[in-house]
């Protein structure tokens, strides 16, 4: 009887049904609101990132125009100009010098909580009707990244009636000028449609509709079902491993490996002894079997790190004879004997998540053959934050994301950052690290805008990180990607942006 | 029910309300995290901006201020602006209200008809056969955590039968008629869930009240009189059950206010209960506040009503 009622339901729902070539994309979490200056969750930044465009974005570790066709600095003002590149928002009109004007100038009016903007951006001010000039109190390349990299571009003509945006959730009509423009909002779905005027949008699609899961297993089992076409999470290597393993139980599903570009370290407090030890911080270097925690941990689905901590994923700038490290026991004790390691047990501060956990109890085991206690010290989120902003640890494990902006490294390895103020760390230095030929190179990334310039700085760092290791970097995770191939054919893996690409959206095709 | 009690009571009523509301104030603002910490987490941020982000959520006051500031809002009926919905947090509850309501009424409903039927009938043959097979069963039944009976059903159903949609509230592209349809496919898992979860306890509820109402002299009376057992059951036990039993529903309702967080998990149901646990994982707190607010009214006023059916169905009660 349930059965019938079913059948019947489904397929008077399947007869009435709108049809349409939709892409089924599952996102983690919840989209409440789709205020591009006030983006909270995962899912709402993916949908929002499709929606609005800034002028400014980085691929491969180069930067590239997205609203802007040109840019210039101007070091004498501390100012950046750009040139507005011909493009339309969703309601088909023109995006002007003056729509960009008024997205800088809206943010620090209306004091919205943009911090890194309303900290150095002195004002915005139209050149012409294509051009835009950006005035900061100081210059140097993190400015690309502070605003024209990460302030959405919107029109003037809507946002100047919202008075207060801190109250604007933008879910009746939001108007952006990305490839996909905004359709219709259900509690748990959010359709968009392709912008035909947009140079990426796809010919053969005419969406993507986002699906708000709660639970990665639910998700997981609506791919294989088919209700999904792709998961906008990496899937939790222990399933991509069941899946590659067997092919036949998941003839429709397929794993795309791609390069990660967050890097697992270890922290040291360099603020106490023997962490401050070079020697011993070699030692713990090279205590480590790194190949053994990515196929026990990870399931091989990582690499290990360079020692110079940039990831591949970031191509030109990364220095391929930094290289990695190996075990090396013996080295590592010779170092040990060196150092000012004195028999005291140390605690290292971990994640409780399941793969830290997994990963702390492995470099216990290879710190004690080596000599060195230590007593695993497991925090929560907000644990795990509050001991780190107080620099209550002696290691900890710790992850970097570099893979799209590595200019973040100086905030995480600048001695600036790592002052202490009231009992807290300052910045993201947790452990204090304080080496003035550090802090140099660091600036030097800080002031090469020219390309050449730039490889040059990185490469630069690199080198010196691999002598002083200021942390020991462990492995860099792999990009696990799951997507189904049984309702769209034309997937296209590409190395440094996955399978959610322009390429792969121009190219699906439907199978039905 | 005196008019005097009725004033004591609903006296009693408003400073419970008011008690609750502050120490929910208070506790919900001890909780770890800040609802400004979500834009702190780029490292760039200087401190004094940090300061300037605290202010634009009202949170550079002391507690107390705030404190102030929530009462007075609430004596005029506004419960604030959500930080993670950037609307009025009556607006957001009022959207997800009918959801949870939707998905937890039906079958809890479903489930008192079905239970009294099933009570009744047990609650007459004690002791024999069917007595102790369904009181096994319901106590089975009842022993199941509701979230793994629930992804079993998913499991079985949707997984493998392929019967009914994973996870959702309606297909997105379906409109008018096709859209009700799909919200009935989409819910029905979660009705069947709720329902089998319910029912045994309910049934037992009712089982054990029969059990204690057929000892009473007014049945024994009924039958001396040579009235048919048929209507010893539906003039005098099914009418002395109904009391405690519509008690019991009051409260269920209370509670439904709160949402079925579990089962909102499993179905991906955007009722009540997903936007508690989401509302506490930001630090939400007008939302957490006004979530929290809804279901201490709804168990004070459900217990008050209660009260009140109590004394329709049995005489004998009288509040004084």
């Amino acid at each position: 009887m349930v059965k019938r009622v079913s059948l019947i339901i489904s397929i008077l729902v399947l007869c009435t049904s709108i049809f349409g070539s939709y892409l089924n994309v599952a996102v983690l979490g919840d989209i409440r609101s789709l205020n591009p200056f006030l983006v909270k969750s995962s899912a709402e930044r993916i949908v929002v990132g499709y929606l609005y465009e800034t002028l400014l974005g980085e691929q491969n570790g180069k930067i590239i125009g997205i609203l802007a066709s040109d840019w210039a600095v101007d070091f004498s003002s501390n100012s950046l100009t750009f040139k507005i590149a011909d493009r339309k928002f969703h309601d088909g009109k023109v995006v002007t010098a003056d729509d960009v004007v008024f997205s800088f100038k809206y943010i620090l009016e209306k004091r919205l909580p943009l911090g890194p903007i309303l900290a150095y951006l002195v004002g915005a001010e139209k050149v012409d009707e294509k051009t835009v000039k950006l005035t900061f109190r100081m210059m140097n390349t993190s400015m690309l990244s502070f605003a024209p990299m990460a302030i959405p571009i919107i029109p003037k003509e809507t946002w100047e009636k919202i008075q207060a945006p801190m109250e604007f959730p933008n879910i009746e009509k939001p108007v952006g000028s990305g490839p996909l423009a905004f359709d219709k909002l259900s509690p748990q779905t959010v359709t968009l449609r392709f912008f035909k005027d947009h140079p990426n949008a796809s010919a053969k699609l005419d969406g993507i509709i986002f699906h708000t899961v709660q639970d990665e297993t639910m998700g997981f089992l609506g791919l294989v079902k088919g209700d999904y076409d792709y998961l906008y999470w990496d899937l939790d290597p222990a399933l991509a491993k069941q899946v590659l393993d067997n092919p036949s139980k998941y003839p429709n599903l397929r794993i795309a490996l791609t390069d990660g570009g967050s890097v697992n370290v270890i922290l040291f407090n360099h603020r106490k002894a023997p962490m401050d030890d070079v020697n011993f911080r070699k030692a713990v270097l090279y205590a480590i079997n790194y190949k053994e925690i990515i196929d026990k941990v990870y399931m091989n689905f990582a690499q290990p790190a360079s020692i110079g901590l940039l990831p591949k994923s970031l191509k030109e700038l990364f220095l391929d004879s930094v290289g990695i490290v190996s075990q090396d026991v013996q080295l590592a004790k010779q170092f040990l004997s060196k150092s000012k390691y004195g028999k005291e047990t140390l605690k290292m501060l971990v994640s409780t998540d399941k793969q830290a956990m997994e990963m702390a109890e492995y470099i216990k085991m290879y710190l004690k053959n080596l000599g060195i206690n230590v007593e695993i010290d497991a925090q929560g989120p907000e644990g795990l934050t509050t001991k780190l902003k107080k620099a209550d640890f002696d290691l900890a494990l710790y992850s970097y994301n570099l893979g799209s902006h590595p200019e973040m490294i100086f905030y995480h390895l600048h001695s600036s950052r790592g002052t202490i103020k009231d009992g807290q760390v300052t910045g993201f230095n947790y452990g204090g690290i304080n080496m003035k030929e550090l802090d140099s190179a660091l600036e030097s990334i800080w002031m090469a805008f020219g390309d050449e310039e730039r490889v040059q700085a990185f490469k630069n760092l690199q080198k010196l990180l691999g002598e002083i290791v200021p942390v020991v970097p462990l492995l860099i995770p792999a990009n696990v990607e799951a997507y189904s191939v049984k309702n769209f054919s034309g997937w296209v893996v590409s190395e440094s942006e996955g399978v959610m690409n322009t390429e792969t959206l121009k190219n699906l095709t439907s199978v039905k | 029910m005196s008019f005097p009690y009725l004033v004591k009571r609903i006296i009693q009523m408003v400073l419970t309300i008011f008690l609750a509301l502050t120490l929910s104030f208070v506790l919900i603002r001890a909780l770890p995290g800040n609802p400004a910490e979500r834009f702190y987490g780029d490292p760039r941020i200087p401190e004094e901006v940090k300061e300037q982000i605290k202010a634009a959520f009202g949170l550079d006051k002391p507690v107390w201020m705030q404190y102030l500031h929530f009462l007075k809002q609430f004596a005029k009926g506004d419960l604030g602006v959500s930080y993670t919905y950037n609307r009025s947090v009556t607006s957001v509850v009022l959207e997800r209200l009918p959801w949870t309501l939707f998905l937890t009424a039906v079958p809890t409903v479903v489930s008192m008809v079905a239970a009294l039927k099933i009570g009744v009938y047990i609650g007459c043959k004690r002791g024999k056969l069917a007595d102790k097979l369904i009181s096994c069963v319901a106590f089975a039944l009842h022993s199941v955590p509701t979230f793994w009976f629930a992804l079993l059903l998913v499991l079985f159903f949707s997984f493998k039968v392929g019967l009914f949609p994973l996870q959702g509230m309606f297909d997105p592209k379906t409109e008018g008629f096709a859209k009700f349809l799909s919200l009935i496919h989409h819910v029905f898992l979660g009705w069947l869930t709720l329902f089998l979860v319910n029912t045994p306890s309910f049934a037992v509820y009712v089982r054990n009240m029969v059990v204690s109402i057929l000892g009473e002299e007014f049945i024994i009376t009924a039958r001396a009189k040579g009235l048919l057992e048929r209507e010893i059951r539906k003039r005098h036990i099914l009418r002395n059950a109904l009391g405690p039993l519509f008690s019991m529903l009051t409260l269920r309702i209370a509670g439904m206010l709160g949402g079925a967080v579990l089962i909102e998990t499993i179905f991906s149901w955007k009722g009540m209960g997903l936007l508690v646990l989401e509302a506490s994982r930001n630090s939400d707190y007008p939302l957490l506040q006004a979530t929290v607010m809804i279901t201490i009214v709804s168990v004070i006023l459900a217990n008050f009503f209660a009260d009140l059916l109590q004394t329709l169905f049995d005489p004998r009660v009288r509040f004084e």
